[in-house]
């Protein structure tokens, strides 16, 4: 597992596309993580400028323990299309380079190739989530009213969650990936499905009252893993745990993507 | 000797194409093994299937007398029509990478390179080397495991004449260091100067097998001229030719039963004629080729 993971950093990292995309992804978790507060405050000073006092923002509590995992988790998902991307590039290039037909003739079996594939997003699933602990230990330790172990570590199992959303996503790019092995056409195609797709059958599904159809959009799915917990700010009720079956579909979305690619990948000739 | 690789009646289908068609053959341990065929005759297709990149329709393989994974792979060292690297990765890179893939050591990475001499360009990206960098690139590629069996798919295609030549001593010198080699090629003199055996391909038929030493040695052709008027006549009534070819003033007999230069040197003196130009010809391997390709049906290729 580690000779396959070594081949694919190997095969990456010093390729300036990937390398962007990965700044980027990193830069952007630094940003939402670390930017919140700031965001806050400006937005009192505007409303100060509107004197329309007694709204205080800031009083938000986004960086209190143990919320704080649930929140960070439920924004830095926004950003997988990132990472999407460089897994997508990653696997479109072994296409169109062939590269992936010299891989198989030096020695790896197909089957081998795609796990090395699934490997890769499964560091960078980890290597997000822990990037986010971190984030999410700092900004916690400077903003939050009360801090203790207990407190810090209560809900920490949110960022497990977010790796598994994350893996789930990328198996989902890798398929898709492999499907069309031209790198613009995967990436407007994955676009297209989330946004259009996915919104549409979402809404007609909403419309129409079959909630069930829900079940049927992988994005959608691995999205409803970690809930949206902002409403509670404005004293709605939410669901601030993660329940087993939103857990069981999103790990047999993944199983799917990874199986089907396998498929995909055996069957054809390279 | 022992063999190292068996094929059953691989067959492989493209829709309603036949790439290959039901083809055996077998190498054996320190062949030199060329596969001889016109463009688009299957070449290509049976090492891709011999190396697991390309499904076949019908048919079995072994190596090394066993059905083949990937770690048979790793004991091959193969490339399959043009040089694939990652092009923004260095000489070097590509090759670690590959060292990774057969679980070699990456010292062996500076040896290959020294071996087929690109040491001065080994950390250039790929991108940027020539043609014949690159298939040399294929080649180092192909030592790092130090393969029992090396797989070369027109080697010295899109080469110019000064690469060809260096290429094929390459090829050579690693022949003669007792590896097992199979090569694809179009090119007869290549299969003729580099390979011990070889196989005719035709429309995904196996049309020919034997050895390149073997190539001329069934027929002998004599080139005579002498100044006479009737010397065809003549060189028929020997009864030493089945076929006398005239060209301007020189004629070229095909002999039979065992005749040869001295016979009709004899036979001509004889008869009161000097031959002034008397040359044994073999055949190249060339024009077996081509009669064999014409004794097919149609033959056209
Ligand atoms: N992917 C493919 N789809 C359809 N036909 C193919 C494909 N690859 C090869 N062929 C056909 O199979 C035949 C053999 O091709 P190939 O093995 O590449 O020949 P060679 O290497 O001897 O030039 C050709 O007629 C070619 O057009
Ligand atoms: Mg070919």
């Amino acid at each position: 597992m580690m000779r396959l993971l070594r081949i694919e950093i190997q095969k990456l990292w010093p390729n300036r596309a990937f390398r962007w995309l990965s700044i980027l992804y990193m830069v952007a978790m630094v940003i939402i993580a670390m930017g919140v507060m700031p965001f806050l405050r400006y937005l009192k000073s505007r409303i100060e400028d509107f004197d329309m006092d007694g709204i205080d923002p800031t009083i938000i509590p986004f960086y209190e323990f143990p919320d704080i995992w649930q929140n960070l988790t439920a924004v830095a998902i926004w950003f997988k299309l990132l990472l999407g991307f460089s897994l997508i590039y990653s696997i479109t290039n072994e296409f169109s380079y062939r590269t992936i037909r010299q891989n198989v003739i030096d020695g790896m079996s197909k089957a081998e190739f795609v796990w090395s594939k699934v490997i890769l997003a499964a560091f960078l699933s980890l290597a997000s989530a822990a990037t986010l602990f971190v984030l999410g230990l700092i900004t916690g330790l400077m903003y939050s009213s009360e801090i203790s172990i207990g407190l810090m570590f209560e809900d920490v199992y949110f960022l497990v969650a977010f790796a598994l959303q994350l893996f789930a996503f990328l198996l989902f790019t890798l398929f898709v990936g492999t499907l069309i092995k031209k790198a613009i056409i995967a990436m407007g195609v994955l676009v297209f499905w989330i946004l259009a797709i996915e919104n549409g059958l979402y809404i007609y599904g909403q419309v129409q009252n079959l909630p069930w159809i829900e079940y049927f959009l992988p994005v959608k799915s691995i999205n409803a893993l970690i809930h949206n917990p902002f409403p509670k700010y404005i004293l709605m009720e939410i669901q601030d745990f993660v329940t087993f079956p939103e857990l069981a579909l999103v790990l047999g979305w993944g199983s799917l993507f990874f199986w089907a690619t396998n498929r995909l990948v055996v069957n054809r000739d390279l | 000797m022992d063999t190292v690789l068996k094929i059953n009646g691989l067959t492989k289908r493209y829709g309603k194409i036949t790439a290959l068609d039901n083809l055996d053959l077998e190498v054996k341990r320190g062949n030199v093994f060329g596969i001889l065929g016109p463009n688009g005759s299957g070449k290509t297709t049976t090492l891709g299937i011999l190396l697991e990149v390309i499904n076949q329709t019908s048919g079995e393989f072994e190596w090394f007398g066993a059905p083949s994974n990937q770690n048979t792979r790793k004991r091959i060292g193969a490339i399959l029509e043009h040089p694939i690297f990652y092009p923004y990765l260095t000489g070097v890179q590509n090759l670690r990478i590959v060292c990774d893939i057969k679980e070699v050591p990456y010292s062996r990475v500076e040896e290959c390179i020294k071996q087929v001499g690109l040491d001065e360009r080994k950390d250039s990206k790929f991108k940027t080397y020539s043609l014949g960098m690159k298939q040399r690139l294929s080649i180092a590629s192909a030592l790092l495991c130090d393969p029992e069996v090396m797989i070369l798919d027109e080697p010295t295609n899109g080469l110019d004449p000064q690469g060809i030549a260096e290429i094929r001593d390459l090829i050579i010198e690693i022949a003669n260091s007792g590896k097992t080699i199979i090569i694809a090629s179009h090119l007869l003199d290549e299969v003729q100067k580099v390979c011990t055996h070889f196989c005719v391909l035709q429309r995904g038929k196996l049309i020919h097998t034997g050895l390149v030493e073997d190539v001329g040695k069934g027929d002998m052709l004599v080139e005579v001229k002498a100044d006479t008027e009737d010397l065809q006549t003549v060189l028929e009534a020997s009864g030493m030719s089945s076929n006398i070819k005239r060209e301007l003033d020189k004629y070229t007999m095909t002999m039979v039963n065992g005749y040869s230069a001295a016979e009709i040197n004899k036979y001509l003196f004889e008869k009161g004629i000097t031959a002034k130009h008397l040359v044994v010809k073999t055949k190249s391997l060339e024009k077996q080729f081509l009669e064999i390709l014409a004794e097919q049906e149609g033959g056209k290729s």
